[in-house]
């Protein structure tokens, strides 16, 4: 075998493994997101005379190993039975770099009436939260990932 | 290339590309998580396209060895194409709980499509070199 031949080889050799590699980094970095990187660490309600204000305070932290997380947008929306969206907000941050972390807080708003209906269990309400966001590096942003999670809001009556 | 080390490629592309995503897939079905856009068809005839390109490669010396190699790489960029873009979409549905998973490949699919034409360009340029070499010695050897 030539050096040419052994030197192109070995160019193609480095180039799988830096796929490999690129691709391990980005899962171990993703399992490590999923397992302790996304932490509610407050919720709370609060009652008026015309709605039912809850709120939802998330710390993302990037626990990964290499990639930096941008654009990260948390939603919730409240929505009943049928589907039909009774409150909704939204937030989004940039950019967290690996090692730092951001603090997300979410605010809704139930009406009176939906929340006395709720509360009375005439209607079923669920929080389905998205969290979407991508994994890059040097503000190259490589791949998107979105997150959703539904759950069945306990009404306490 | 001998002809063991060939085969043995080809097992195990066979097994890596159309065996094992399979039954990958069928496995985590049962722990309630669907992956829609999952086509297992189309994974296994690519899969085997890809294992056939491989073992004909290995076969395959010179000129049209290279060509080969060129058209095994250019397969395996499409299956990368296809089946990355089938993983997009993921479903958890148990009676305790309910979410999805999306994956938009963004540029690393990209990267993962050049990367792999680049090096199958590379792997049949060096295809090509070994065999100017191999006539250069046999020229040499007449004289």
């Amino acid at each position: 075998m030539t050096i040419l031949s052994k030197s192109l080889k070995a160019i193609a050799i480095i180039l799988s493994l830096i796929l490999t590699a690129g691709s391990t980094l980005i899962a171990m970095d993703a399992q490590k997101l999923a397992g302790g990187g996304i932490v509610v660490s407050d919720q709370g309600s609060n009652t008026t005379e015309s709605s039912v204000d809850l709120y939802l305070i998330m710390n993302v932290k990037n626990t990964g190993y290499f990639f930096d997380i941008y654009d990260v947008n948390l939603t919730i929306l409240i929505v009943d039975n049928n589907g039909h969206i009774i409150a909704s907000d939204s937030e989004i941050v940039h950019k967290i770099l690996v090692g730092s972390s951001a603090q997300i807080r979410l605010d809704v708003s139930i009406p009176i009436d939906i929340a006395t209906d709720w509360q009375n269990g005439a209607i079923k309400l669920y929080a389905k939260l998205y969290f979407v966001f991508w994994f890059g590096k040097y503000d190259f942003k490589l791949m998107k990932f979105g997150i959703v999670a539904k759950s069945e809001l306990s009404s306490g009556g | 290339m001998g002809k063991t080390k060939t085969i043995l490629n080809t097992i195990i592309t066979l097994v890596s590309l159309a065996i094992a995503p399979v039954f990958s897939i069928q496995y985590i079905k049962n722990m309630g998580i669907t992956i829609p856009y999952f086509e297992p068809n189309t994974v296994i005839i690519l899969g085997v396209v890809v294992a056939v390109f491989t073992l004909i490669d290995g076969l395959m010396k010179g000129g049209s060895g290279a060509v080969m190699t060129l058209i095994k790489y250019l397969a395996s960029a499409y299956y990368s194409y296809r089946v990355m873009n089938m993983f997009t979409w993921f479903i958890l549905s148990t009676p305790q709980a309910y979410g999805e998973l999306i994956i938009e490949w963004g540029l690393w699919l990209y990267l993962v499509i050049g990367l792999t034409i680049v090096t199958g360009i590379l792997q049949a340029l060096s295809k090509i070199a070994e065999k100017e070499k191999e006539e250069e010695e046999e020229e040499t050897e007449e004289k």
